[in-house]
């Protein structure tokens, strides 16, 4: 019980940092050792301010101004395979283009972190925050968060080290905060006093180190069909596995520095008749609706999801299933597909139909009335459950 | 009607034309089939092999051949490499060879007495028609021969197509081929049933590393030194050094420029002045290695080095 | 293992151009360790010079290097699950980052060792071991922002003049007028139509410490320049000559020799560039005529003698070049009589 003792102990201040800023003080007290990044709006800060803590000397570090994103990841994966802790990030474009590198580093089983501010895809050329940068890098096998405000940006960084660097992971982790909604707004957030504590929380302890000369082994063979499909599966499983760790990182956390978040959360979920679900910072907006739909009787509820990969089932059927509607307003389009992404697979995780909403595309602006709005449509049966509807779109 | 073949050559042997050869001049004489060369990531030299399957009926999706009708093999060195091949021919089906060696001799490696065997040298007939090494035209010729099917014309119309040049030269090749090829028939009935299956892997065709599950394979898919040990090239040898140790001056040219580290320096015992046996510095070959590429031959300055054709 | 290497056409620093090939034998020393680090058993075509240039490229090298190996033949043929020829740390991550793999890896280094992870007296080579494509197409970029942000790697370009993984398609090195499977020989275009990017002038121009082009008939030249690399603190790059007997289509027992007529006929001239410097390493006295080079090979089949001349031509002028930028005629006049 000495270490909870100890544990207790963690002194935090509260001070006031953009979620960029936010995100970038994480990752200095984690004392990453490569960065490697490039600019793009609206992850900039995040690596500018890095490039201070290197440069002022507040970290030691190397930072690798790159040529582009492609390299940014390549390096930070070379990096990795070193035994080096590792940190990027990107948005949109930028993550688009090193995709390539992106279920490489899950195949090579290096635990690069990332920060995804998210923002839009182009054409048309869009800087601000949507989510389809984070839809689109699903299935590649990395660990997704994505967090509702600064002081769960920060937080979650620091847990992205401790998970992706376990034994039993080592699997490239991805914390996506909402481009300008996160990224540029100033909140208050706790954060440690003392970077000891954060290394304590999540000591370097290089297992995942794949060069060594003084153990040469050759990382990133040929698979052919006789061997791809075992080795790519050992990186599934693990992900599928990293769940728990995931749980546990988080309440570690939860002790040592008193802040959790488990797999997502759930309000006023209990008795809801209605469930708006949704991710990122427009979590608050629901809460507020829901609130305002009960003030009118009409008794909802919301959840957020925090962990998009592995994709938290269990965890979505326990807070849903007693809830008669539920409607996910996506982020992101699915284009071309049924309903809206995670609204795709939260209807196959509950088995049964519910309704789907696309919302914040391209940043534009909602708010609680309009999600109040959205949800009494579906509490009312105006709309049909598996048909997507659209919040704030103009035009028929 | 439906045969199965398993085509097995070497990279550059085109294997890969052979079968979509006779998989052309089939559809063109009213059948159907399917060519499925397997591609991997090996270069010239290294084993592969190929499926054909010829129908009279309609059938889209390949499936991999485990008891063929017919094995052809474009080199006999690859008998012993590819034994399962052999062994998981159908009794009563044919085992189609190209070889410089007599046909009893063939009859002899392949070790059975149920199945037809046709042989012809391939090589042989190739480098008299085409000018090349690559005998892939004479067994298709030997196919059509010992299967019946297809008719000449369609092959080289197949030819034409599927090569685009030297097409007469390929043609003629192929018609020798079909011409003096010995067939040997099978002497016995054989049981009605074979164990034996061809692995629907390839990698029998890369070494004999043991095929674990995905819990065993180091994270990462890492691999160690010393691995690649057990790869042994010297199969795709069509040729092979040999020296004449008193021409060889030491000089180390060939343990330079040997691509495959196939050139070793050993200590040999030599007859020294007065009949006194003396330990001496000498060059040999690692033949597991060693792929026949004859750079060592060429680069030595004093002709100690002979390739000689390896039957 | 002292090895007495027999050099053709090697003249060392200084040494005055004119002798003729024949007599311009020379013998050099060089010490090269017995220990192999590229093992055997690899599959690699038979005669592919790949397997020369990694075996004494790790030689020279030692044990203590890194090597990152974009996608190409040398990849794909050299580490296939569950086998790999290299004995010292070696990582594929994709075709058009070496560079920046590199980076990552050599600015790992640095901060393990300020770190105490590696003991910060170990000298470790990080090298690039990459293609033609993979150096002058795809992953350009990423190479030019590793020599422009001077991480300390050694990057090796063996050029077999084509995509020759993927088949023997044309790279941004493949030689005017060779025929490739994007760019063949065809009845109205006589083959490739650009001409060789000349990629140790485009790294040198980026201002690092060390680039060189070297040719693996000529050892002990190859050799020394790995050396030089391995010693500089900063970034070197090495544009390595590499015959490639499926893509250039010759019998596979000329890989050396064509190599070396490359050389004699000034088709490939072998040059380093130290601080800002220029200095031809390999002087030919007289030039044979390029079609000595060519007549070996499949690839310039098609040619007639209207762009054999041409060829000749435009070798003709790249030589006058690199000889004014070395301050003499270190590449020797064309003989047109001499025999191939
Ligand atoms: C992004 C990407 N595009 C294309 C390929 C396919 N590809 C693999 S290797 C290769 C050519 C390699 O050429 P080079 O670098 O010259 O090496 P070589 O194979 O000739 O040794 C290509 C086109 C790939 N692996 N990745
Ligand atoms: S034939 Fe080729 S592979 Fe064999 S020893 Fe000589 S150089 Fe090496
Ligand atoms: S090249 Fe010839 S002379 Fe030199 S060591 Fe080899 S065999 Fe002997
Ligand atoms: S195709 Fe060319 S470069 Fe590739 S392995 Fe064969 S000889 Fe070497
Ligand atoms: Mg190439």
């Amino acid at each position: 019980m000495t270490l909870q003792l100890e544990l207790g102990k963690v002194r935090q201040k509260r001070i006031a940092l953009t979620g960029n800023h936010a995100v970038a003080l994480a990752a200095k007290m984690a004392r990453v050792e490569v960065i490697a990044a490039y600019p793009i709006t609206p992850q900039t800060p995040a690596v500018e301010r890095l490039a201070e803590f290197v440069n002022n000397g507040e970290l030691d570090a190397e930072y690798i101004p790159v040529e582009g994103e492609h390299s940014a990841l390549s390096a930070v994966v070379g990096a990795s395979a070193m035994g080096a802790r590792v940190f990027t990030a990107t948005s949109s474009q930028g993550l688009g283009f090193m995709y390539e590198i992106l279920p490489i580093a899950v195949g090579l089983r290096l635990p690069v972190v990332m920060g995804i501010a998210t923002r839009a895809y182009s054409a048309p050329i869009n800087v601000w925050g949507d989510y389809s940068d984070v839809m689109s890098m699903r299935e590649l096998g990395w660990i997704i968060y994505m967090v509702s405000n600064v002081q769960e940006a920060f937080d979650t960084t620091i847990q992205a080290f401790r998970v992706g660097e376990d034994p039993s992971v080592h699997l490239p982790v991805a914390v996506a905060y909402d481009g300008f909604w996160i990224s540029h707004v100033l909140q208050p957030l706790e954060v440690p006093e003392d970077e000891e504590d954060v290394m304590r929380y999540a000591p370097i302890t290089r297992s995942w180190r794949k060069l060594d000369v003084d153990n040469p082994a050759s990382l990133g063979a040929v698979g052919t069909p006789e061997w791809y499909f075992e080795i790519r599966y050992a990186a599934y499983k693990a992900l599928e596995d990293s769940i728990k760790v995931v749980l546990e990182a988080d309440a570690l956390y939860g002790k040592m520095f008193g802040r959790s978040y488990g797999l997502g959360s759930g309000y006023k979920l209990e008795d809801a008749d209605v469930a708006i679900v949704t991710y990122g910072s427009i979590y608050g907006l629901a809460r507020k609706a829901v609130d305002a739909l009960r003030a009118e009787g009409i008794r909802a509820g919301a959840l957020k999801i925090r962990l998009l990969r592995p994709w938290p089932a269990d965890f979505l059927r326990r807070r849903l299933d007693g809830v008669d509607k539920v409607v996910v307003v996506d982020r992101a389009f699915n284009h071309g597909g049924l309903v809206g992404p995670v609204a795709t697979e939260l209807a196959a995780t509950l088995a049964r139909p519910i309704y789907s909403a696309y919302a914040t595309i391209g940043m534009r602006a909602t708010d609680s009335a309009a999600l109040k709005k959205a949800a009494e449509r579906v509490a009312k049966g105006e709309v049909e459950p598996m048909r997507p509807f659209n919040i704030g779109l103009r035009g028929p | 009607m439906r045969i199965e073949s398993v085509w097995i050559g070497r990279g550059g042997q085109g294997i890969v034309t052979a079968v979509y050869i006779v998989a052309h001049a089939s559809i063109a004489d009213g059948f159907y089939a399917i060519a499925n060369p397997e591609f991997g990531a090996e270069r010239r030299g290294a084993p592969v092999k190929a499926f054909l399957t010829i129908t009279d009926y309609f059938e889209d999706s390949p499936e991999p051949i485990k008891n063929p009708d017919v094995a052809v093999f474009l080199d006999d060195k690859l008998i012993d490499t590819m034994r399962v091949v052999v062994e998981a021919v159908k009794p009563g089906g044919y085992v189609i060879v190209s070889s410089g060696k007599g046909p009893e001799e063939v009859a002899g490696i392949i070790g059975r007495k149920d199945v037809n065997i046709a042989v012809v040298d391939g090589i042989g007939l190739a480098l008299k028609h085409v000018g090349l090494a690559v005998p892939n035209g004479p067994m298709v010729g030997v196919f059509a021969k010992v299967m019946g099917l297809p008719r000449l014309e369609s092959i080289k119309e197949a030819i034409a197509s599927q090569l685009g040049k030297a097409v007469e030269q390929n043609f003629a090749a192929a018609v020798e081929a079909y011409k003096t090829a010995v067939v040997i028939p099978a002497a016995e009935a054989g049981s009605a049933k074979i164990s034996v299956e061809i692995p629907t892997t390839s990698a029998f065709l890369t070494g004999d590393y043991e095929l674990v599950g995905w819990d065993q394979i180091p994270e990462g898919g890492l691999v160690y030194p010393g691995s690649s040990l057990r790869y042994k090239t010297g199969s795709w040898r069509v040729e092979k050094p040999i020296i004449d140790h008193s021409k060889c001056i030491m000089c180390r040219r060939c343990w330079l420029f040997c691509p495959d580290d196939a050139v070793l320096e050993v200590w040999r015992e030599a007859k020294g002045p007065g009949g006194r046996v003396v330990r001496v510095k000498a060059i040999d070959f690692s033949y597991d290695y060693c792929k026949g590429c004859g750079i060592c031959a060429q680069v030595c300055p004093t002709g100690a080095i002979q390739m000689v054709r390896e039957l | 293992m002292k090895v007495k290497v027999e050099v053709r056409g090697l003249q060392l620093p200084g040494a005055r151009p004119g002798a003729a090939v024949e007599a311009a034998y020379e013998y050099a020393d060089f010490d090269l360790p017995e220990q192999e680090l590229f093992l055997p058993g690899h599959g690699l075509c038979a005669s592919c010079t790949i397997g020369v240039i990694a075996r004494h490229m790790l030689k020279v090298l030692g044990p203590d290097t890194i090597v990152v190996n974009p996608t190409g033949c040398a990849e794909v043929s050299t580490v296939t699950y569950p086998r790999t020829n290299w004995a010292v740390p070696w990582i594929h991550v994709a075709f058009g980052n070496g560079g920046s793999v590199a980076s990552g890896i050599e600015a790992a280094i640095k901060v393990l060792k300020r770190r105490g992870v590696i003991d910060p007296n170990r000298k470790i080579n990080v090298v690039v071991f990459a293609g033609d494509g993979g150096t002058a197409d795809i992953g350009f970029q990423a190479l030019s922002g590793m020599l422009e942000r001077r991480h300390r790697v050694i990057y090796v370009m063996y050029d077999n003049e084509g995509y020759m993984n993927t088949g023997i398609q044309r790279s941004g090195t493949t030689p005017l007028f060779a025929s490739a499977t994007t760019s063949p020989a065809g009845k109205k275009i006589p083959g490739n139509l650009t001409h060789k990017k000349p990629m140790a002038l485009i790294a040198a121009a980026h201002g690092i410490p060390y680039s060189a082009t070297a040719n693996p008939a000529y050892l002990p030249d190859m050799l020394e320049k790995f050396r030089k690399a391995a010693e500089i603190d900063g970034p070197s790059f090495i544009h390595v000559l590499q015959s490639c007997q499926p893509g250039w289509r010759f019998e596979p027992k000329y890989a050396i020799k064509v190599l070396e007529l490359a050389t004699e006929t000034g088709y490939w001239v072998n040059y380093e560039i130290e601080d800002g410097k220029f200095r031809i390493t390999v002087t030919v006295p007289r030039r044979k005529p390029v079609e000595c080079f060519l007549k070996l090979q499949g690839r310039f089949k098609h040619l007639g003698k209207e762009e054999i001349a041409f060829l000749q031509k435009v070798i003709d002028e790249d030589v006058k070049r690199l000889n004014e930028m070395a301050g003499g005629e270190f590449i020797g006049p064309l003989d047109p009589e001499a025999k191939c």
